[in-house]
């Protein structure tokens, strides 16, 4: 059995610690609990003929005070960037976070998640920002709220990283 | 090596190989020959190749011939065969198993047995042993300060038992990949507790990475342990891997070169591997024995054999109090068991049943002129407080009973002696009233138990005296002067004597039927005329009877005169004798 390290990275409250939840236990919660550090959980999954163990990372939002730390980061096969589809500013933090995995760590597996498309009234993320973005990039638009576009995420990310022959 | 001209150089180069050829010689002739063989080898595979790829399959004989070499050539170079054949193995296996379950068995069984036996003797001597040291630790403090931990934790107590004796256990080894925190093996011992181990191995290393960034440690410095209670948590991080072992209890120094020395050797056996992991963790299945042997467990030692003085006294004590109360329990019960015995041997009792339960009790059958119980239990110290008695009235036929029934109904004159023979008949001896007697002889009573009544030896006591009185009357003599036949008045007082008996051998007489015969003798001597002498004798004898007629009830006697010879003392023959006899004794 193939295990993979994935990190859920993001800005703060975009819906990291909810869309793991969603993946792992298929439960949600309204209440808002920052995440301290990182919480680890794991999923196995079945993509492509193959098991993967999945452990699964949930580091702590960034933000103008905190950096992600890259060490948690060292050795991940993957990771899934989340977006808050009701704040444009989390687009930029992502692209931002993207970079500097990229420089750090290399090109590495990734999918942009743009999270709470049940808020779509309150959408500030335009299809011409996502179209801006970085464009190798799978997009899936996800509700860790309704559980749609989460399990296809992740399936996504698993499968990104089986073909990038780490097998 | 000295500069020397071409022609030099040529010439060492030329001895060089005559020296190369000379040493190496045989090995190479060997070499060329394996590498003949290999290309051969790889010629016929590929010819095979060539052939199924034409569409000529190989034929069976071909394939059993090259089959046995190509699966050892394949096993040597590496697991490819072994992991393809396994699936097919397992799903093999299981199937034969499931169709012939006895088969696995017989096949197995000649080391199944002694392996069972093995387990189950060791299994046994373990819980021997622990059951020993359980006991043994039971009765000192230590055992029961345990026992009071145990319930207040609520755990058990061999658990705290063995927490207490435990100086170390490592309980988990993880195998952990160094960058990405993946656990690549994680072994645990037996009955440690465990968490999941992926989520624990990650947690481990960001716990590292989080130190790491916070305190910006050097480059080569990790995080090399955790301490939570009684767990600790040692890690040991090489070039790609970090070796974290969970310990419960205080691990002296060299387990951490142990550790050490388990992550040189990971680093060695697996370091390709390591090297380019990305999450398969199946080429480390070997790292498992490496993996083990971090598993230590150290116990403490017993302590040298000191005698446990406490345990021994409070034993002793109780051996002693319990050997105590068995022996008064004992005793009270033979003093008891003496006592009965003594109760039924006591004539008119039956003892149907006796126990002692806390108080004495006996039921049994009971004469009501059987002696009373008490003195008899009382003479083997029962104590009649706690004596429960319950009897039932009976008829014994106990002879010394028997005689008392008797006595108790004839009501016998104190001189009466009754005893039993053998044919259980009651034998009355010694004296009673003739009424009394009389009265049995008519209306006999019956008893039971009782055949007849023997009164042979019985005499009435109005007879026995009847025969002193006959004794002390009879011979009765009264004197008269010389040629007189007149008493003198100072006999009166004889003759009321001797009137008083003969009133009272009469009234006798009468009540016992007995006759009685008097005779008056009177006396004279031979002086003088025979015919004077005789009247005279006579009328003494007449005077006598006169004399107690009027003093007594005698109403008849039978009067004689005898004369004596002149030669007698004379005042002997001058007198008058009563006699008297019986003339029937009654039986």
């Amino acid at each position: 059995m193939l295990q993979k390290k994935v990190c859920m990275l993001g800005s703060f409250a975009v819906g990291k610690t909810s869309l793991v939840t969603r993946f792992v236990k298929s439960l949600y919660s309204d209440t808002y609990h920052t995440t301290i550090g990182v919480k680890i959980d794991k999923k196995l999954v079945e993509v492509d003929q193959q098991h993967v163990n999945c452990i699964l990372w949930d580091i702590a939002g960034e933000d103008e005070f905190y950096t992600i730390n890259n060490s948690y980061l060292r050795g991940m096969s993957g990771y899934i960037l989340v977006v808050d589809n009701t704040r444009k500013v989390t687009l930029d933090v992502a692209k931002t976070i993207y970079d500097r995995v990229e420089e750090n760590q290399g090109k590495i597996p990734c999918v942009l998640v743009i999270n709470k498309t049940d808020l779509n009234v309150d959408s500030e993320i335009s299809e011409q920002d996502l179209e801006q973005f970085i464009p190798d990039i799978p997009i899936i638009k996800s509700s860790a709220k309704t559980g749609q576009g989460v399990e296809e995420a992740f399936t996504q990310l698993v499968h990104l990283m089986l073909n990038k022959g780490h097998a | 090596m000295p500069v020397s001209s071409n022609q030099n150089v040529n010439a060492d180069i030329t001895q060089l190989k005559s020296l190369k050829a000379l040493l190496l010689e045989p090995e190479r002739e060997e070499l060329s020959q394996l590498q003949q063989l290999q290309h051969a080898f790889a010629r016929k595979v590929a010819l095979q190749i060539a052939d199924l790829k034409k569409g000529q399959k190989l034929t069976p004989q071909q394939l059993a011939a090259e089959l046995p070499e190509a699966v050892l050539h394949a096993a040597r170079h590496d697991d490819a065969l072994s992991d393809a054949l396994s699936p097919t193995i397992e799903a093999s296996l299981k199937v034969a198993i499931k169709n012939d379950p006895q088969g696995l068995v017989n096949a197995i069984f000649p080391i199944l047995g002694p392996a069972i036996r093995k387990a189950i003797s060791s299994t046994l001597q373990e819980l021997v042993n622990s059951f020993n040291q359980v006991i043994e630790q039971s009765i000192s403090a230590k055992g029961l300060r345990w026992r009071f931990e145990s319930m207040r934790t609520g755990k058990p107590f061999a658990e705290i038992a063995l927490l207490h004796s435990l100086i170390y256990s490592v309980e988990q080894v993880f195998f952990i990949h160094k960058d990405s925190g993946l656990l690549i093996k994680h072994e645990i011992s037996a009955n440690a507790p465990t968490q999941d181990p992926d989520m624990v191995s990650g947690m481990l290393s960001a716990i590292q990475s989080f130190v790491y960034d916070s305190f910006n440690t050097g480059q080569g410095d990790s995080l090399e342990s955790l301490r939570v209670g009684d767990l600790a948590v040692w890690i040991e991080s090489g070039p790609h891997a970090v070796v974290a072992l969970v310990i419960r209890g205080n691990a002296p120094a060299n387990l951490r070169l142990i550790l050490q020395e388990t992550v040189e050797d990971l680093h060695k056996h697996f370091s390709n591997p390591l090297e380019k992991f990305e999450g398969d963790t199946i080429p480390f299945s070997r790292s498992s024995a490496l993996l083990r042997k971090c598993l230590k467990t150290q116990f403490q030692q017993p302590q040298k054999k000191r005698p446990p003085i406490v345990a021994m006294i409070i034993i002793s004590l109780a051996i002693i109090s319990l050997i105590a109360w068995l022996s008064v329990q004992w005793y009270d019960e033979l003093r008891w068991t003496k006592a009965v015995d003594s109760l039924a041997k006591t004539p008119g009792y039956v003892i149907l049943s006796h126990q002692v339960d806390g108080r004495y009790q006996v039921e049994g059958l009971r004469d009501p002129l059987a002696a009373p119980p008490e003195p008899i239990l009382a003479q083997h110290l029962i104590d009649p407080e706690k004596i429960d008695m319950t009897w039932r009235n009976f008829q014994s036929f106990d002879k010394e009973l028997i005689i008392q029934r008797i006595r108790y109904t004839l009501q016998p004159a104190a001189n009466v002696i009754m005893t039993m023979d053998s044919q259980n008949r009651v034998v009355f001896s010694g004296d009673a009233p003739y009424q009394w007697i009389s009265r049995l002889q008519q209306t006999p009573p019956i008893l039971f138990g009782v055949q007849g009544f023997e009164l042979s030896d019985l005499a009435s006591q109005e007879r026995t005296e009847l025969l002193l009185l006959i004794e002390k009357i009879d011979q009765f003599t009264v004197p008269f002067e010389l040629g007189s036949h007149s008493l003198s008045p100072d006999r009166n007082t004889h003759i009321k004597l001797v009137s008083d008996l003969i009133n009272r051998a009469l009234d006798i007489s009468k009540i016992t039927g007995l006759a009685l015969d008097f005779t008056i003798i009177g006396y004279a001597d031979s002086q003088g005329g025979q015919e004077l002498n005789q009247k005279l004798s006579l009328d003494r004898a007449h005077t006598l009877y006169q004399q107690l007629k009027e003093t007594s009830q005698l109403e008849s006697a039978t009067l004689k005169g005898m004369v004596k010879d002149a030669n007698s003392e004379s005042t002997i023959n001058r007198k008058a004798e009563l006699h008297v006899n019986l003339k029937s004794v009654p039986q």
